[in-house]
């Protein structure tokens, strides 16, 4: 990610990121309710 | 006494509203890269100049991009492995055990998250240099298990502190043996933790960039 924006600054590296934002979210909503956001903080 | 949102003070209606600005400073970056994800020219501007999924196709069309992100999930699951299982088996030796130099062996376990991530690759990378180390997954999963043991042995370890031992030693009381004890009584007691250790893990070596960036060459990894 950091080498392509040096080389070249389009949104694909903000495309990457927000998967990554939304896989992030999946994964604390899916962790809440099989454990439990208090037992994870 | 008063309840409900009528009773709220000034002060907890301070504290709301510092909670709520701190949440919008925290999220607000992450909220804007998504959105200029979905530009539909190749400018990163925010708001967008109209809407396009097209950078999201455009992932798929970049090879390196995507073999990066293989080889970061890959090294990210096998080093989160690594480091539970060296977690566990240290955590239970620190916890349960008691013997010399115990204090200072944890101190020395933990001293990765001190260290400064350019040092820890600098370190690393002479290393590797000296004794001629040429496998560059090899040398990323070794940089990565150091950087991620300590949250594995945190998280376990403070979950162990937290369980009461008489249960196992009840278990062993009435006859199983102390392995038996451990994954029959205390293994199902640390599963919480160890789905928060394995999620630090993850997260810490799949975007770790700093000291990764020492031991690999431009576009291995994906941060990088």
């Amino acid at each position: 990610m950091y080498s392509n924006i040096e080389s070249s600054l389009d949104p694909t590296i903000s495309a990457i990121s927000a998967l990554l934002i939304v896989t992030s979210a999946i994964f604390v909503i899916v962790a809440d309710r099989i454990v439990g956001v208090e037992k994870i903080v | 006494m008063r309840t409900g949102a009528g009773s709220r003070d000034p002060l907890t209606t301070l504290a709301t509203v510092i909670a709520f600005v701190v949440l919008f400073v925290a999220t607000f970056p992450l909220f804007v890269t998504a959105i200029t994800a979905f530009n539909a020219t190749n400018e990163t501007v925010f708001p967008p100049n109209g809407w396009s999924l097209r950078w999201f196709r455009n992932i798929a069309r970049q090879p390196e991009l995507v073999q990066a992100a293989g080889f970061s999930l890959v090294l990210a699951v096998v080093s989160s492995a690594i480091s539970i299982s060296l977690g566990v088996v240290s955590a239970v030796a620190l916890t349960r055990r008691k013997f010399f130099g115990r204090d200072l062996i944890d101190a020395f376990l933990m001293s990765p998250l001190l260290v400064p991530q350019v040092i820890l690759g600098l370190s690393f990378l002479v290393f590797f240099v000296r004794v001629g180390s040429r496998q560059p997954f090899l040398n990323l999963l070794f940089l990565h298990v150091v950087i991620t043991f300590p949250y594995a042995l945190r998280v376990i370890r403070s979950s162990l502190t937290r369980m009461n031992p008489k249960l196992e030693e009840a278990a062993v009381g009435l006859g199983a043996s102390s392995l038996k004890s451990f994954f029959l009584v205390t293994f199902p007691q640390m599963r919480p933790s160890l789905f928060v250790a394995i999620f630090f893990c993850f997260v810490v070596s799949f975007d770790n960039f700093t000291a990764t960036a020492f031991l690999t060459v431009s576009g291995a990894t994906l941060p990088v």
